[in-house]
């Protein structure tokens, strides 16, 4: 390595792993989402199956408030560095 | 080279949410859903760091230009106090080798031995400051990557290199303020408590009307106490001083690190010192 810059190969390195670390990102984000959906009609169910315990559809309701929080704030996590990364597309 | 590793910064903090939103709607225990919200938390303030790389730089400029009053230029190499720093150091050197030659010359050993010892000392004083004069010209070139790694360590999921990263980027901010200061306050230093009070006495033993019925002695007296003056406040300033100066920038990059995030022990300058 040159004092001050990288070589090529270095700077491919960089590059490749920010790659597939975006790469693991998008297959985590589908992962997430796929458990959130089998969760929530998982929770759906319990709670309109009758005659499921009270303490279950307790349950059920708060574990579906919390998924469709959480995918809330992920969405808007995602929708803000979108929109950062766009204008600085617009800029670059 | 810095905006690959930011893009790198970005990807891992995207990482850290869908790992936290993959641990908050698994069937997890409780207490794997409290690294969901570290996670979560960690993502957003990766991306508060990254979009503020801009301001941490117009900061750090800022704090130099105040600092720096009056001394060497804001993150700039100061030269000409090296210059004059090392060609003290230099000429105390010499004057130490020549007297020891004489020393040995006339047989006086144990004299020179003692002046080795201070010659010792003066070496590795020069070597130290060398050291530093170098770390300064390579902290003003790479700051900023060494600012931006940090981040990237403490970008890492589940916190496992954020101490590290953290100690990096507040190393990086104190230490480019810090250092290119250190020669210009050694010699303000040595100039206040070395030469500043000789010249004032002199200047004092001038105007007095009755200065030429003074005895020779007296004046022996005087130039032996002014050289021990000046020797004593170099000694202080080029070669005690810094050590303290290091120091006290090591506990403000320790105070900065657990500010931020953690402080790696692994690199902590002020234990390599107090041992």
């Amino acid at each position: 390595m040159v004092l001050g810059g990288l070589s090529a190969q270095e700077g491919d390195f960089i590059t490749n792993l920010t790659r597939e670390i975006s790469r693991i990102t998008a297959e985590l984000a589908l992962l997430g989402f796929v458990l959130a959906a089998f969760a929530w009609t998982i929770c759906w169910l319990i709670i309109i199956v009758p005659y499921t315990p009270r303490r279950y559809k307790e349950w059920a309701y708060q574990h579906r408030v919390s998924i469709i929080e959480s995918t809330f704030w992920f969405a808007l996590f995602n929708t803000i560095i979108s929109i950062i990364l766009w204008f600085v597309s617009l800029g670059g | 080279m810095i905006a690959e590793l930011l893009a790198l910064t970005l990807a891992l903090a995207g990482m850290n949410a869908a790992l936290s939103y993959v641990l908050w709607v698994s069937p997890l225990p409780r207490h794997w859903k409290v690294h969901a919200y570290h996670l979560y938390s960690d993502a957003v303030t990766i991306n508060i760091l990254v979009f503020s790389v801009n301001l941490v730089q117009i900061l750090v400029s800022s704090l130099a230009k105040i600092l720096s009053v009056n001394l060497t230029g804001p993150m700039q190499v100061p030269t000409f106090s090296f210059t004059v720093i090392m060609v003290q150091l230099g000429s105390l050197l010499g004057g130490i080798i020549t007297i020891m030659m004489i020393c040995a010359s006339a047989g006086l050993e144990s004299v020179g031995r003692l002046l080795e010892f201070a010659g010792n000392i003066i070496t590795g004083s020069m070597m130290f400051w060398s050291t530093i004069f170098l770390a300064i010209n390579l902290i003003l070139k790479f700051w900023m990557l060494i600012y931006v790694i940090g981040i990237v360590f403490y970008s890492a999921p589940f916190r496992l290199t954020r101490k590290v990263g953290s100690t990096l980027m507040s190393s990086s901010c104190v230490l480019v303020i810090g250092l290119p200061l250190l020669p210009d306050f050694a010699l303000l230093l040595e100039w206040t408590i070395g030469f500043q009070p000789v010249l004032e006495n002199f200047l004092s033993k001038i105007q007095n009307p009755d200065i030429l019925t003074f005895p020779p002695a007296y004046w022996h007296l005087e130039i032996s106490k002014a050289i021990a003056q000046i020797l004593g406040g170099l000694v202080i300033a080029l070669i005690i001083f810094p050590i303290v100066y290091i120091w006290i920038l090591s506990r403000i990059i320790r105070r900065v690190s657990e500010l931020i995030g953690g402080y790696s022990r692994e690199i902590d300058i002020s234990r390599w010192i107090e041992s």
